[in-house]
């Protein structure tokens, strides 16, 4: 069983007015990168403020390492985050910056902030004072400071917020490495479910403050992929029909009456007539297949008329 | 809490800023020893006679030419009677330390992944306190050797006299410091802190001073003359009131412990942005 590192129940963070967040359930498993998408004001940030302490919950609980309450606040250590904009003192440059975190967390071994630096390409402008940096640089500072003491757990609000395509694509092979080589766990929050597709396995949607879903890659694959879906009185009769008499195996069943397809080249029509031929009733057969953003709309809308 | 310390102090002394409140004491300093003369400002630099303004303390009122030797080996701990001065270098203490943290949103950073609200403040609070002690003594010290530099013997008297002069105002400052931190946490932006805290003596000054006209009450005239922040830094250089000295520096403890445990909730409480 994977070890879970992170996990709310109930989570909620209400104002006078307002609820930014409405009982949020959400499980992080060490080894993910856990994409969080919402459109802005959704409540991904203040999910987050409440995991790193900087705002607390109004209701529900969380457990970060298996530790809740104050204990959970002690392993705020093992987390490395980075909340909204990428804030630094302005007069100090990007190596003193990252020299004061590493003093203020007790890190003995400075060699670390350099190594900090090389992981974002930043080495050549260490010396280059925080407010000359253009946003992309800041953001990749921010980064840097994430992961300046090898935490169990990152954090990054909206990291690619003003990085360039090249940024961005260099961003995410470092969230991979990082992931991958340290065995980091990363929650990485975006409003653009494309970019977060390409490096994410496991996905958070969330509007309003409510969840909407929690899914894998796989799964989110499987609801976008194109198919046919066939509606019927009993997806099992259809599914024994389907392996047996027309040898297909790519198929899923979604509930009792609904199956669905993925392989390509199945024609309706004949689809139809040996479903027919074989006892199996079916009030539709219709091609399905969403892109990633319709099916983030599509999620959105159902919220809405829900 | 020692780790964020240290951090500070390498921050602190990267940037300018701290440069600032030592070089106001310096020239205060200066010029005080150079022209020999008390530098007050605010609310006890003056006093009315009638329609005629007049400064008041001892040696102010005479010239440096006909004062007493013992008036004159006096005059560093007359200097020091004036040490309301330092309360603005005490503002750039906070500013620097704390509010440069809320300024540039840095704070997050450091409650995201480092310590907790109440380590933080108090962590702050520590470092606030102990750079306004070295700066209170490095004033005095200061003062006293360039005095003796400048002016020589007949105006230098016994150290410990200006080492007595400065321990007893010290808690009184601190404490100041201490309400200034609270309100740093309170505002929680540089520019909101300094509308507060800038003016906040001399309209405190005002409002007491306001009171005493209108109500007539002893009570309030006592208050202002003998525990207000500028009047009791200014006796207290001088005074050998066992009594006035302890209750002066209880009222400084008082400020520093209650302003820590008030200022503490109200930051635990309070969303970072």
């Amino acid at each position: 069983m994977r070890e879970i590192v992170l996990q709310t129940r109930n989570l909620s963070k209400r104002y006078k007015h307002f609820t930014a967040l409405d009982s949020v359930d959400m499980t992080v498993y060490r080894g993910d990168i856990y994409g969080f998408i919402g459109r802005n004001g959704a409540g991904k940030t203040t999910i987050m403020k409440i995991i790193t302490g900087l705002t607390e919950a109004s209701g529900g609980e969380f457990e970060i390492f298996s530790k809740k309450g104050t204990a959970a606040a002690a392993q705020k250590k093992r987390i490395g985050c980075l909340i909204e904009n990428p804030s630094f003192f302005a007069n100090l440059t990007a190596y003193q910056n990252l020299k004061y975190y590493a003093i203020q967390k007790g890190i003995v071994d400075m060699g670390q902030i350099d190594e900090a630096l090389s992981l974002v390409q930043l080495s050549d402008v260490k010396d280059k004072k925080f407010r000359k940096f253009s946003l992309g640089m800041k953001q990749r500072l921010g980064i840097a400071l994430a992961v300046l003491d090898n935490p169990d757990l990152i954090i990054l609000d909206e990291p690619i917020n003003g990085l360039d395509p090249l940024g961005i694509s260099e961003l995410r092979d470092t969230f991979k490495h990082l992931n991958a080589e340290r065995g980091i766990t990363m929650i990485i929050s975006s409003h653009i479910l494309s970019e977060l597709y390409l490096v994410a396995n496991r996905f958070f949607f969330i509007e309003k403050g409510k969840m909407l879903k929690e899914i894998t890659r796989e799964e989110l694959d499987l609801e976008c992929m194109r198919c046919l879906v066939v509606e019927t009185d009993s997806a099992k009769r259809c599914a024994a029909v389907l392996e047996q008499k027309l040898g297909i195996t790519n198929y899923k069943v979604i509930d009792a009456g609904e199956l669905r397809i993925y392989e390509e080249h199945v024609k309706p029509e004949d689809l139809n007539k040996t479903l027919i031929k074989n006892d199996v009733n079916v009030s539709g057969i219709f091609e399905s297949g969403i892109s990633l953003e319709d099916y983030f709309k599509s999620l959105i809308s159902g919220e809405m008329r829900a | 809490m020692m780790n964020m310390i240290k951090a500070d102090f390498y921050r602190i002394f990267k940037g300018v800023n701290i440069y600032l409140a030592i070089g106001i004491i310096i020239i205060l300093a200066s010029v005080s020893v150079g022209l020999r003369e008390v530098g007050h400002i605010g609310n006890a630099s003056i006093d009315y006679q009638g329609d005629t303004v007049v400064e008041i303390g001892e040696t102010d009122r005479m010239p440096h030419t006909v004062r007493t030797e013992e008036q004159k080996k006096n005059f560093v701990v007359e200097v020091l009677s004036a040490n309301i001065n330092l309360y603005y270098p005490i503002i750039v203490i906070v500013f620097v330390v704390l509010m440069a943290d809320f300024s540039n949103h840095t704070i997050k950073n450091t409650l995201s992944a480092a310590v907790s609200k109440n380590k933080y403040y108090l962590s702050k609070l520590a470092l606030i306190l102990l750079l306004s002690t070295a700066l209170i003594f490095f004033n005095s010290i200061f003062l006293y050797l360039l005095n003796f530099i400048v002016n020589g013997k007949a105006y230098t008297g016994a150290a410990a006299r200006v080492f007595a002069a400065t321990v007893k105002q010290l808690p009184l400052l601190l404490g100041t410091a201490s309400l200034m931190t609270m309100l740093g946490f309170f505002t929680k932006k540089a520019a909101a802190f300094n509308a507060v805290v800038i003016p906040f003596q001399f309209l405190f000054q005002l409002v007491l001073n306001a009171l005493c006209v209108i109500t007539e009450s002893e009570l309030l005239v006592k208050f202002l003359n003998r525990y207000e922040l500028q009047a009791a830094l200014s006796l207290l250089a001088t005074s050998k009131d066992r009594g006035y000295i302890m209750t002066c520096t209880c009222i400084g403890l008082a400020e520093i412990i209650m302003s820590a445990v008030i200022g503490c909730r109200i930051f635990k409480r309070s969303e970072i942005k």
